[in-house]
């Protein structure tokens, strides 16, 4: 093997403390979840699993838990299909202001998540939505949307819609076409914006805070809650199950894009 | 032997009647008008170049385009308003658009679990169509496993095995190179004598067109300018248009007086028989390269012109001549490689034709 050059070495020296920098400060409330002190000192001193005993004893993190899976898996499904059946109307579809529909879909993206949870707020109050699990799924799926229209729309656009042609006259109505050629094909994208989806939803706070209620938190509103409250270390411990949670469904997410990507190379080769 | 024999059944009758087509946003008809009638069994090839309407008009047949005003029947039924998998057509297309999620066994029962036929049906039917098409060895592999030529094959199967009693051909071989075209070609064929289907075949390959079909429509802005046998478009074209689209052509303008076609520049004469379809006044004379000769005219009646070389291209069995005249046209000369003439490029020629050969069309003015 060829010796790295100088400049070679210093590039990857120079991007491991970019990556470092990125990544480290997140990773250390794992190292503060395993501690045996009663503060966030760094280093800890002795290690327990205390915290985690605590969360997994303490009904008020395991509900909120609970909650937030609940909600995220409905959102997502709700997403998803939404999403998907946007993106793929929107790709069929020819019609003036195209472009503007499918800029629409992306709003949630764009806006201030600030400005959503206030505009949430106001409109649930007067839906009588606020702290209930309804409007946390409502809007959840809301910001999921985004990510699924943006991830199958990616898939369709490699997607050969002479195929749905072959299918059509093979005998699949337009239902069936979809169902056994159209949507085998761009499941990578709709799994990916599924993935995504799930984990907005997870780990939203901005909205959930605005509609939240004592009776009805999710993770992050719980912990969230809890620095504002009192010095507990069980946040670190929780802390470490959402990015337990979140993590690999996103690079999972990444991976199966970049597949995706990679296959529809091939097939135009 | 292949046992393709339980798939076949007869072909459907296909009939477009005054077949418009607008496109939505569109003022002009892309269609204008067609009037066509196949007949059962019968290989018909859809001829034309880039934006003639060919492909609209299969896909007006196939459902993917609705008609705008006009009727299509099969067997005497209008099925214009029809759904594509109401239809029950067969398609190929030029990119196979076989689905690359499904083995080449699956793409096969496609069609016939659609149909709810029985498993043991779809099993015998898909292995008697993948003989068809001798991919027997290659059910369990996807379709990019596969080369060109037997994706199309698998496409070809696929369309085939619920024995639907039309097939229609979008430029399947447009994709393929030389060799294969050739090798499909005469595998295309066969399928449709075998199967006894009606075939309704779209090509801008005028080779592929005569080689193959029943009848050709020769198709040009959005209409139909000839329907005929490949021998009728080629030694009777309609017109000028039909005589340099299939094939090569030398086209002398001019007009008619008697049996003598005047350019203004030479008189020609023309054969009486010929000379009888077409009205007197303006009037194409084709003539076809391979029937042009160069050196001295025989005493016999013929008609001649002179012009330099300007172009020699030897071609295996032929020999391509370019002959420029005094006015600047070029006349093609296509003699058989055997005829030792020794014309190069510059000698001073005598090009000369029998008046039989010659085919008096109507001109292109009278006729636009």
């Amino acid at each position: 093997m060829e010796k790295p050059s100088f400049g070679r070495s210093f590039l990857i020296a120079f991007s491991a403390l970019v990556a470092a920098w990125l990544v480290v400060p997140t990773l250390i409330v794992i190292p503060i979840s395993f501690t045996g002190e009663s503060s966030f000192a760094f280093p800890p001193q002795s290690w327990s699993l205390d915290y985690y005993k605590n969360f997994f004893s303490d009904p008020r993190w395991l509900n909120s838990l609970f909650n937030s899976l609940l909600i995220a898996l409905v959102a997502m499904t709700i997403a998803t299909v939404l999403g998907t059946m946007a993106a793929y109307g929107l790709s069929i579809a020819t019609f003036r202001g195209k472009p503007a529909a499918h800029q629409l879909f992306l709003g949630p993206l764009i806006m201030p998540s600030i400005v959503v949870a206030v505009a949430t707020y106001l409109i649930f109050l007067q839906w009588h939505l606020v702290g209930t699990l309804l409007g946390f799924i409502v809007i959840h799926a809301i910001l999921g949307i985004p990510f699924v229209v943006t991830n199958v729309t990616t898939a369709l656009s490699s997607f050969d819609y002479n195929l749905e042609r072959a299918a059509a006259i093979l005998g699949a109505s337009r239902f069936k076409t979809f169902m056994q050629v159209t949507l085998p094909i761009i499941r990578p994208g709709i799994v990916a914006g599924a993935l995504f989806a799930f984990v907005i939803s997870f780990d939203e706070v901005v909205v959930s805070l605005f509609i939240q209620s004592p009776m009805l938190q999710t993770l992050p509103v719980r912990m969230y809650a809890s620095v504002a409250e009192e010095v507990d270390p069980t946040i670190s411990a929780a802390s470490t199950i959402v990015l337990a949670v979140s993590a690999p469904l996103l690079l999972l997410a990444n991976t199966r894009t970049k597949r995706k990507t990679k296959k529809s190379e091939v097939s135009h080769a | 032997m292949h046992s393709g024999a339980r798939l076949s059944e007869t072909g459907a009758q296909i009939d477009l009647e005054s077949v418009t087509k607008v496109y939505r946003g569109s003022t002009e008809e892309t269609i204008k008008g067609i009037d066509l009638s196949i007949k059962e069994g019968e290989f018909m090839t859809f001829l034309g170049g880039s934006g003639t309407g060919k492909t609209t008009t299969l896909n007006m047949i196939a459902g993917f385009e609705t008609v705008t005003t006009g009727e299509i029947h099969l067997d005497g039924k209008d099925i214009s308003r029809q759904k594509p998998h109401e239809r029950g057509l067969g398609m190929v297309f030029q990119n196979y658009a076989l689905f690359p999620h499904m083995t080449v066994r699956e793409n096969i029962e496609f069609p016939l679990k659609q149909r709810k036929v029985s498993p043991k049906g779809i099993a015998q039917q898909v292995n008697e169509a993948l003989d068809m098409v001798d991919l027997g060895q290659f059910g369990e592999r996807l379709p990019s496993q596969l080369s060109g030529g037997q994706q199309q094959r698998v496409a070809l199967a696929r369309a085939i095995v619920y024995s639907p009693r039309v097939l229609l051909l979008d430029e399947p071989l447009g994709a393929l190179d030389r060799r294969l075209r050739e090798s499909l070609q005469v595998e295309i064929s066969r399928i449709h004598r075998e199967l006894g289907l009606t075939f309704v075949y779209v090509t801008h390959d005028q080779e592929e067109a005569l080689g193959m079909s029943d009848r050709i429509a020769v198709f040009r802005d959005g209409q139909i300018e000839q329907v005929g046998t490949p021998t009728e478009v080629y030694e009777s074209p309609a017109n000028s248009f039909v005589a340099t689209f299939l094939g090569d052509s030398n086209v002398f303008s001019g007009s008619l007086k008697g049996d003598v076609l005047d350019t203004g520049w030479a008189q020609f004469k023309v054969d009486a028989g010929m000379s009888s379809n077409q009205q007197s006044g303006a009037m194409d004379l084709v003539v076809r390269p391979e029937h042009m000769s160069i050196g001295d005219p025989p005493a016999a009646p013929h008609n001649s012109i002179t012009g330099g070389v300007i172009s020699v291209m030897f071609q295996g069995a032929y020999r391509r001549v370019s002959v420029e005249l005094s006015n600047g046209l070029v006349c093609l000369v296509r003699e058989p490689a055997s005829v030792r003439s020794g014309v190069s490029i510059g000698d001073r020629v005598t090009v000369w034709w029998h008046p039989v050969v010659g085919i008096a069309v109507a001109g292109e003015k009278a006729s636009a």
